[in-house]
C-alpha cells in the first residue's frame, strides 16, 4: 500500500446545499423514478458516498482500476438501478450501514456472475479523474475495511463542513472571523501545533480585546456546529437520530486517541 | 438515469489525517465542547460596549455574525447594516423599523450564544437599545414585553456603572414613553 501524505487543509470554498432532502428521500425519488427535479441531489448523494465505497474496495484488496470499476458498477446497478431502495428500511440502522451491506452483497454477486468490467456502463456516471484518490492514506493500515469506509465518509463530511462554513463566512463579511478560527482551531489540529494565543491573534488581526477575538471565533464555531447538524441530517431518517449519529461518530473517531 | 460530475482536483482535504485529528476536528462541531472552551475570557463590559458601538460592521463586530445567522446570510439584511457602526444605526434619524428590529433580534441571539458574562451584558444592552430607539423614533413597540416591564428593564440598565452615557440618555427617554403608556 502506498501511503498518501495528507495535505494541509486550505479549502477554496463550496456550494450551498439544499436543505430538507435526506439521502433516504434521494433514493426514494430514484425508486419512484421521479428524478426530474432532483438530479443535483442525486449528484450530491453520489459525491458523498462514492469515495467511501472506493476506499472500502481498495482496502479489500482491489487495485485502483478494479475498485473504480466496481464503484461505478455498484452505483449504477444497485443504487441508481433501484435495487437499494427495495431493500431499504428506515427503521433498520443507518443509511451508511445499509449501503455498506448492499456493497458486500454486490461484491458477492459480481464474483458469482461475471467480471465487473463487462457490467460497467459505457457512459460512466462518475468521473474518477482525481489522482489523489488513487491510494489509501497511512491511517488505513490501522483500520479494517468497514472502518475505512466510515473513515472516508467522515473525511468527506468534514471537508463539506469546512467548505460550507468558510464559504458562508467569506460571503457574509466574516472573512477575518474565519481566518482567526483557522489560526486558532483548524491549523493546530491539522498541523498538530500549539494554537496561537488570543493576544497574538488580536495583534495579527487588529482586534481590540481578547473577549472580542474569542467571540469572533465562537461565531464560526456555531456555524460549524450548525453545518454538522445540517449535513448529518441528510443521512438520517429523523431529527432525533442526528445526536445519535454524532455520538456514534465520536465513538468511532475516539479509537484514534 | 445518467449523472456526471467531476471531483475538484485541487481541493485540499482532511482525507489522510489521523483518526485522532479527525476526532479533534469533529469535536469542534459538538456543542458541549464549546461551553468548556479555554477561550472563555472575562472583560470589562464598558470597553466591550464602547468598541461594539463604534465598530464599523462587519469588521470585528460581535453583533454582525449574529445578524447574518438570524438572517441566514441574506445579503439584503446584511447590507442594510454593513458599512455602518451600531452607534450610527441606533442614533440615526433615518433608521427604519426593520433595521432596528434586525439589531434587536441579533442582540437577542447574541445573548444566547455569548462566550462571557461581559458579552452577554453587552448583547442584552443592544437588544434593549434597539427597542428603546424604535419607541423614540417610530413610536412603535417591537417586543411583546409590556411597557411596565420595559420601563423596569431600562431602569436596571441605566444603573450599570459600565453603561455608555448616550445609552443612559436613550433609555431615559424611552422610559418616559413607557411610563406614559402604562400609566394611561
Amino acid at each position: 500500500m502506498i501511503a498518501m501524505k495528507a495535505d494541509k487543509y486550505t479549502s477554496i470554498g463550496g456550494g450551498q446545499r439544499t436543505f430538507g432532502a435526506t439521502h433516504w428521500t434521494v433514493i426514494e425519488s430514484i425508486a419512484s423514478k421521479d428524478c426530474t427535479g432532483s438530479r443535483a441531489l442525486v449528484g450530491d448523494f453520489l459525491k458523498a458516498y462514492w469515495k467511501p465505497v472506493y476506499c472500502y474496495l481498495r482496502h479489500k484488496g482491489y487495485n485502483s482500476e478494479k475498485a473504480k470499476d466496481l464503484t461505478q458498477g455498484f452505483f449504477h446497478e444497485v443504487v441508481l438501478g433501484r435495487e437499494l431502495i427495495q431493500r431499504a428500511d428506515r427503521t433498520k440502522g443507518r443509511f451508511r450501514t445499509l449501503l455498506l451491506r448492499a456493497l458486500d452483497r454486490y461484491l458477492v454477486s459480481i464474483h458469482r456472475k461475471e467480471t465487473a468490467q463487462k457490467r460497467i456502463p459505457e457512459n460512466r456516471i462518475i468521473s474518477l479523474e482525481d489522482s489523489t484518490f488513487g491510494e489509501l492514506p497511512e491511517e488505513a493500515d490501522n483500520l479494517n475495511s468497514d472502518e475505512v469506509f466510515h473513515y472516508t465518509w467522515v473525511c468527506e463530511l468534514l471537508d463539506r463542513m469546512l467548505d460550507e462554513v468558510e464559504t458562508e463566512c467569506r460571503q457574509s463579511g466574516m472573512a477575518v472571523h474565519w481566518d482567526m478560527f483557522s489560526d486558532r482551531i483548524l491549523r493546530p489540529i491539522l498541523a498538530s501545533a500549539e494554537p496561537l494565543p488570543l493576544e497574538e491573534l488580536c495583534r495579527k488581526y487588529c482586534i481590540n480585546g481578547r473577549t472580542r477575538a474569542s467571540g469572533m471565533i465562537f461565531a464560526v464555531k456555531r456555524r460549524f456546529q450548525a453545518a454538522a447538524k445540517r449535513l448529518l441530517r441528510e443521512s438520517v431518517a429523523s431529527e432525533q437520530e442526528i445526536d445519535e449519529e454524532m455520538l456514534e461518530l465520536m465513538k468511532f473517531l475516539a479509537k484514534g486517541r | 438515469m445518467r449523472l456526471r460530475f467531476k471531483m475538484s482536483s485541487n481541493r485540499k482535504t482532511t482525507f489522510g489525517l489521523r483518526l485522532g485529528q479527525l476526532a479533534d476536528l469533529f469535536a469542534v462541531a459538538v456543542k458541549d465542547q464549546v461551553s468548556s472552551d479555554s477561550e472563555r475570557v472575562e472583560e470589562n463590559p464598558a470597553k466591550m460596549l464602547r468598541d461594539e458601538l463604534a465598530e464599523i460592521m462587519p469588521g470585528s463586530s460581535l453583533l454582525f455574525p449574529a445578524v447574518s445567522e438570524i438572517s441566514e446570510n441574506r445579503q439584503d439584511s446584511m447590507t442594510t447594516l454593513a458599512g455602518k457602526s451600531l452607534q450610527q444605526v441606533l442614533f440615526s434619524p433615518d433608521s427604519s423599523i426593520e433595521q432596528l428590529k434586525l439589531i434587536k433580534e441579533a442582540g437577542k441571539h447574541l445573548t444566547t450564544t455569548s462566550v462571557s458574562e461581559a458579552e452577554r451584558a453587552v448583547a442584552n444592552t443592544i437588544y434593549h437599545a434597539a427597542i428603546a430607539r424604535c419607541l423614540i423614533l417610530h413610536n412603535k413597540k417591537i417586543t411583546k414585553h409590556s411597557f411596565q416591564k420595559l420601563d423596569e428593564s431600562f431602569a436596571l440598565l441605566m444603573e450599570k456603572d459600565w453603561m455608555a452615557g448616550e445609552l443612559i440618555e436613550l433609555f431615559s427617554d424611552a422610559r418616559r414613553i413607557c411610563q406614559t403608556m402604562w400609566s394611561n
